[in-house]
């Protein structure tokens, strides 16, 4: 993005910091259960699936909720700073 | 070794951003929902009033340290896509240097910073002067920061700090009182309780 150059979140990014904080194993436990709850499949997730996961966390306590509101922060600024990008944009 | 495989293969992490029991601590102080602020905010209100008016400060926040993010959970002067976002990315807020080592963190002009100058919040939102202290539990987990912040160089000096400690722990003080009140109620800020009403 122009100006913030704030990258979209990746689903990979997130799950890593999951490992940091539990370990890989149940990491990848952990984000299975949900993902399947969520009928999400693979690693390659847009913002607004990635929003879903980041809510299931959040709704789950405890210190993965921690890690996803985040996840969900850094959602929130990209979309945010998306929006305005292209708003700025489409007055030029 | 595909990227699921290195995920497979990791430990958990030494690194405090990730530490079990200070993320612990971060949502038993109420301060991972996305609701923290509507709960923390009122609680604290008076302090950051009063914060702002002795330091003069712009803008006075209480933030949490997550992961790689900084969210804010009350504040005072506080609008834009900050306030929309609710909070921003770790490697853009100067609370992270302040939370990294754990004491208080001033730049009375981070446009005139190499650390800082070239960063989003300072070159694109015009913030100029930054002062901070963390937020420490009881058991050693920074847990976050109180802040305040500024779009004109000044000098801030040592009695800006001493507000903002101050301040610091009295927010982590009712925070924990927040913590102990079962059930949703938040702790109310002095004058706040109805019982002055009138």
């Amino acid at each position: 993005m122009p100006g913030y150059g704030l990258s979209a979140p990746r689903a990979l990014d997130a799950l890593t910091q999951l490992a940091h904080c539990v370990g890989g194993v149940e990491a990848l436990q952990r984000w299975g259960d949900v993902t399947r709850r969520l009928g999400l499949h693979g690693m390659d997730l847009d913002v607004d699936d990635l929003q879903r996961v980041a809510d299931a966390f959040m709704a789950q306590g405890g210190a993965p909720a921690v890690l996803a509101r985040g996840w969900d922060v850094r959602l929130r600024a990209y979309r945010t700073l998306t929006a305005r990008t292209t708003r700025a944009g489409a007055h030029r | 070794m595909t990227d699921l495989a290195a995920v497979r293969a990791m430990a958990p992490s030494p690194d405090p951003r990730y530490a079990p029991e200070r993320l612990t601590a971060v949502a038993r102080l109420g301060l991972a929902g996305t609701a923290a602020r509507e709960q923390v905010e009122p609680a604290v209100a008076d302090l950051l009033d009063g914060l702002a008016a002795r330091t003069g400060a712009e803008t006075v926040l209480v933030n949490v340290l997550l992961a790689d993010t900084v969210a804010v959970v009350a504040a005072r002067g506080l609008d834009g896509w900050i306030a929309l976002a609710g909070g921003v990315p770790a490697e853009w807020a100067m609370c992270s240097t302040t939370a990294r080592q754990a004491a208080a963190y001033v730049v009375d002009d981070l446009a005139a910073d190499p650390a800082w100058a070239d960063t989003p919040l300072v070159a694109l939102d015009g913030l100029r002067t930054y002062a901070g202290v963390p937020l420490i539990t009881s058991e050693g987990s920074v847990i976050g920061t109180v802040c305040a912040l500024g779009t004109a160089p000044r000098t801030l000096d040592k009695t800006v700090i001493e507000e903002l400690a101050l301040c610091a722990g009295e927010v982590l003080e009712r925070l924990e009182q927040q913590a102990e009140v079962p059930g949703p109620t938040t702790v109310a800020a002095p004058g706040q309780d109805g019982s002055g009403a009138g």
